[in-house]
């Protein structure tokens, strides 16, 4: 024994201390992280053989073990922690010698590798990283950063700290669109710091929140942290609930809680929206406060007026505000009503299988008692109530197949029972009239009279399908009905395209916002997984670069638009028609259906195609590929590093000795906070990726095992790491500022001014615990 | 200490030894019709002769190098060019990747197809005369999505070198900005040294045998000796693996053994040439710094003000 402690301890301390001094040294992380790991292990096989590596563990023959064990004390809970007196046995380090623990544990590299890093089942979530990053890549190079500041500091300009606002929009909006923090702080260094130095605003306030607004990345989605930090939560969270049932004594984590025990990256991108958008307000809000307090350190920029042309107000109150709230507000009050809503007829040709109830109850004597400790004594008999109705009635009956006669009843029933506005129909209409309100309040001196016969013509939309478009109508009958109507708005649309394409603002903002709501509405929507929403995002990126490039170049970008427009008829098709081809009957209108989002289909690929070799002949393609390479074999070989430590760890029982002792706390809050704080020291010297990889496998076992929120816990995993980015002396983002910013702006400035910003994420953080709905409201809304 | 020397000059003549006859007697280990030469093949790949022989050619390489600088150098542009090459291509299969996974979620979300063609008659993917040419290459939905997972392991494993040869690979650099350039040097040699070999070579070696465990019955391990294994290469044949997660998905993970093994030789290579140029350059001073480094140029018409990004911001 050295110094008293046990040979765990002293394993912990030779790894850790291996580890940040290989980290230190400068070396690439990756491959300090893996050296560092096999440097420390042969240390402790060194010191192993020469016997100076005592592990006391617990006697588990002895009598007092028994005893607990006889008590009823789960064999996860006895620790030397939670009972010191427990008489111990005295063992090498590594108990079968150290060339069993290569044999048994480091060998597991190959299988980590294989499993978590190139083929397992979760690295099909991973495989969004490669295209998020591509897509940030794209984007980056298409310029499109530098456009939105320039836009964005005109219109927030006037306003006092206006420029500070703005540089916290563009951070926000970047953040959603890449999540590449390093590149953000940079980018927005680069181009705003020199703007707002020079329209007198302080260095500490211009520098600060450029360093907090690039950080903004690592939460608001699509975010690349979250997508690898979910991926490693789900599965914790799985296992530690499955540990955490079978301590209670239940069969399994179903039982236990009533409901599966999963958190996926589309939930937590769900999670993460509120709790982004509510830091960028404090961001914002702080900014505009400083400016009324210190009015000479941000002073408002007047600039001339560029918008095409003048927007009166009582316009901008109609048309932008007062229109589209009543047509949103109308349409949500219609829906509310029954008025409008789905009119899906499909009636499934099976019975539905009889609700049992809400908990399942023939479980252990010991199970039941703990769910009863979970779940309340109510719920409990509410359960077992519900259990023997259903018992009484016969058991579950079966599900069988409907008889023709009741099939045509469920059928009549659901057509009696549809309301007599499709949602499809009106959600299509909805849209295109909001885009020609924005244009009438837009530009209101332009004539009106196309925007007014699309209005019209959506009227008309609607007035048909309420008098002619039943349930029963087939989709053909639809599109024929609705062609007029439709013609009359996509007249009307056409107007208010050009006329917004006038505006500034709108058509430097519109394509990355349509980009960002395309990936982050298929994943918030649940209608698709992140993997391929990134890869929509990716192309839709490049597209967008193309279009840029060409128009840089006065060439024709029209072939990108056609395949875009291509796009959306084949999406508006295939929402509308079953275009499967190996079904018995096909219908005339349906082969027309077929047809055209086949065309639309080849026309919307080749598009695509077409964008990559603009890109590729303008030399933008190669740099873009070969970055997104970098960062993508960056990132997964530092996780292959952490996986060769974390086997280390675990080979002398280190991993098992850190959540012994977490356990042992009586209260989970205080081990939450101690994890928290040790991941806000660690984040000034180590990058999220590392915090990620080696600590948060270590400790999730018991932040994910006990009853906190796996959302709630990821995300504030996720903003801790953030702020650390931010603390002076060693936060990352304030390194990355410093190498860009001009030699007026001292390292002192960076620090002051980026404090404000770590009190405000504290001060978020502190929100976030008071009121976890923040995170949890979005995905409850959300329908899986 | 005259018995280690001696040992020291027996392993070192014997491993001399080892490589002249592997290399004139090709037969006993490359003749793979015989299970016997296969199997003697297998076991030399991860044995402790290889690791010496390996040592051995590095240790008179390095001599041969300090006292004729051209031959270091040479090596150092040898490795990096190989390096690079396999990255700049390997690092194509991102856009592949996300090509593809546009088209799998077009024909999957909207023409509810269950197979991915190619070939003449469906360009795109989707057989426009529903298999009426039966020369086209027909594989389930699942298959094609199970493969973006190939793309993404070819992008890691194989573009990893090259990241280190431009410098990708995210330093801590608290400390390293501030020391003076013979210092980064010297750090950058011992990294090489002791980070990258010893965990380089450890992958390898299990590495090794996993992927001969999806290549061949009986399985083989790490810990079989050289008897063991020629015993087993009565009954060895090959089996390569061909079963995936679901039944129709992809049908190839042994590639992915082929590319983990892979990874640990291109970085065990880069560690060597990353000693050398780093050893040439503290020696030769500040004017060869990055010497014959075929380091991306940003093109001049991207006119990006972010082109003063440095590589490694690129990371978070």
């Amino acid at each position: 024994m050295i110094f008293g402690l046990d040979g765990v301890e002293i394993g912990l301390i030779v790894v850790f201390l291996t580890l940040f001094g290989s980290i230190m040294s400068g070396f690439p992380v990756a491959f300090a992280i893996g050296g560092s790991a096999v440097i420390s292990f042969g240390i402790l096989a060194a010191l192993d053989s020469s016997g100076l590596l005592i592990h006391q563990v617990i006697d588990t023959a002895s009598t007092d073990y028994r005893a607990l064990i006889d008590a009823g004390v789960s064999h996860y809970e006895i620790s030397k922690f939670k009972y010191p007196d427990l008489p111990v046995l005295s063992q090498p380090l590594f108990e079968r010698g150290w060339e069993v623990a290569v044999d048994r544990n480091l060998s597991f590299i190959v299988n980590r590798m294989n499993e978590r890093v190139l083929a397992g089942q979760s690295i099909e979530t991973l495989l969004a990283v490669i295209m998020f990053v591509m897509m940030g890549i794209t984007l980056e190079r298409s310029k499109i950063a530098n456009d939105l500041l320039t836009t964005m500091a005109r219109i927030f300009g006037p306003l006092p700290g206006g420029l500070a606002v703005s540089v916290v929009v563009v951070g926000a909006f970047l953040a959603a669109s890449t999540g590449i923090v390093g590149a953000t702080v940079v980018t927005m260094g680069l181009l705003s710091l020199p703007t707002m130095l020079r329209n007198n605003y302080s260095p500490e306030l211009a520098t600060g929140v450029i360093s907090a607004s690039g950080t903004l990345g690592q939460i608001i989605p699509p975010s690349i942290v979250i997508v690898l930090l979910g991926t490693l939560a789900g599965d914790l969270y799985s296992t530690a609930q499955e540990t955490r049932a079978q301590a209670a004594g239940c069969s399994d984590a179903l039982t236990y809680l009533g409901e599966a025990a999963v958190v996926s990256v589309g939930t937590l991108f769900q999670a993460a929206i509120l709790p982004g958008i509510m830091l960028a307000l404090l961001y914002a809000a702080y900014a505009f406060g400083y400016a009324l307090i210190n009015p000479t350190k941000a002073p408002p920029v007047l600039g001339k007026h560029t918008t095409g042309s003048s927007i009166s107000k009582r316009a901008v109150y109609t048309w932008l505000l007062a229109v589209p709230a009543g047509l949103i507000g109308g349409t949500i009050l219609l829906t509310q009503i029954g008025l409008i809503g789905s009119q899906n007829i499909v009636v499934d040709s099976m019975t539905d299988v009889a609700f049992t109830s809400e908990l399942r109850t023939n479980v252990s004597e010991k199970c039941q008692e703990s769910m009863i400790e979970l779940h309340g004594q109510e719920r409990w008999d509410r359960a077992v109530e519900q259990a023997q109705k259903t018992k009484d009635a016969g058991g579950v009956e079966a599900s069988r197949k409907l008889t023709p006669e009741e099939f045509a009843q469920a059928i009549e029933d659901k057509i009696s029972a549809a309301p007599i506005i499709g949602t499809g129909v009106t959600v299509l209409f909805l849209f295109l009239s909001l885009l020609l309100s924005t244009a009438r309040g837009i530009s209101i001196s332009t004539d009106p009279k196309p925007l007014y016969i699309g209005f019209a013509g959506s009227f008309l939309a609607i007035l048909i399908d309420v008098t002619l478009i039943s349930p029963t109508t087939s989709p053909g009958m639809t599109v024929v009905f609705l062609a007029v109507p439709l013609a009359l708005t996509v007249y009307g649309c056409g107007h208010a395209l050009s006329t917004l394409g006038k505006n500034e603002l709108l058509r430097v903002v519109f394509p990355p916002l349509i980009l960002i709501v395309a990936v982050l509405g298929s994943i918030l929507g649940g209608i698709t997984n992140p993997t391929p929403a990134a890869a929509l995002g990716a192309g839709g990126a490049i597209m967008l670069a193309a279009y840029r490039k060409l128009q840089d170049q006065n060439k024709s970008g029209r072939i990108i638009l056609i395949s875009s427009f291509a796009m959306v008829i084949m999406l508006l098709i295939g929402i509308n028609f079953d275009l499967r081809t190996g079904k018995e009957t096909i219908l005339f209108e349906e082969w027309i259906a077929i047809i055209t989002a086949l065309a639309m289909y080849h026309i919307c690929i080749l598009g695509l195609l077409y964008a990559c070799w603009t890109l590729l002949k303008t030399k933008v393609l190669s740099p873009v590929v070969r970055e997104t390479a970098k960062v993508t074999s960056m990132v997964f070989t530092i996780l292959i590093g952490s996986q060769l430590l974390n086997l280390v760890v675990i080979s002398f029982g280190g991993e098992h000795y850190i959540q012994e002792f977490l356990r042992s706390f009586e209260r989970e809050w205080v081990v939450f906070l101690i994890v928290m704080l040790v991941l806000f020291i660690l984040g000034f010297v180590l990058d999220f990726l590392e915090i990620i990889y080696i600590v948060i496998p270590i400790v999730g076992p018991v932040i994910y095992g006990g009853t906190l929120d796996p959302k709630w816990v990821t995300i504030m995993i996720a903003v801790n790491l953030q702020t650390s980015f931010l603390t002076p002396p060693f936060g990352f983002a304030l390194f990355y500022l410093r190498g860009v910013s001009p030699p007026e702006v001292t390292t002192r400035h960076i620090y002051r001014g980026v404090v404000p910003f770590v009190i405000i994420q504290v001060i978020g953080l502190g929100l976030l615990s008071i009121f976890p709905e923040v995170v949890t409201i979005v995905p409850n809304l959300i329908p899986h | 200490m005259i018995d280690f020397v001696s040992s020291f000059v027996i392993g070192v003549a014997l491993t001399f030894y080892n490589i002249f006859y592997t290399l004139t007697h090709p037969q006993l280990w490359l003749d793979w019709n015989d299970k016997q030469s296969l199997m003697r093949f297998i076991y030399y790949g991860g044995s402790l002769e290889f690791f010496s022989a390996i040592l051995l050619i590095f240790i008179l390489l390095t001599a041969v190098g300090l006292y004729h600088r051209p031959v270091m150098w040479w090596s150092v542009r040898i490795l990096e060019f190989l390096g690079n090459k396999v990255g700049r291509i390997a690092a194509w299969a991102g856009i592949l990747m996300v090509l593809q996974q546009i088209i799998i979620v077009f024909l999957q979300r909207i023409f509810r197809v269950s197979e991915i063609a190619l070939g003449p008659t469906s360009p795109l993917g989707y057989d426009l005369v529903q298999g009426a040419v039966s020369f086209i290459y027909t594989k389930d939905l699942a298959w094609w999505a199970e493969e973006l997972k190939f793309y993404n392991a070819i992008v890691i494993c194989l573009c990893c070198s090259y990241t280190f040869i431009q410098g990708g690979h995210v330093r801590v650099d608290l400390f390293y900005a501030g020391i003076s350039r013979r210092k980064k040097k010297i750090i950058d040699m011992l990294g090489s040294l002791f980070f990258m070999i010893p965990a380089m070579s450890l992958i390898w070696l299990y590495a090794w045998y996993f992927m001969w465990r999806h290549l061949i019955t009986p399985k083989v391990s790490a810990t079989d000796t050289l008897e063991v294994l020629l015993r087993k290469s009565r009954i060895a044949k090959w089996n390569i693996e061909t079963i995936g997660f679901s039944p129709s998905g992809f049908d190839a993970y042994f590639l992915f053994k082929v590319l983990l093994l892979l990874f640990a030789g291109l970085m065990f290579l880069q560690a060597i040439a990353f000693f050398y140029r780093s050893l040439l350059e503290y020696r030769e001073g500040e004017e060869s710094d990055d010497k014959y480094l075929d380091k991306d140029v940003l093109e001049s018409n991207l006119e990006t003000s972010d082109s003063a990004l440095p590589q490694k911001e690129s990371a978070q």
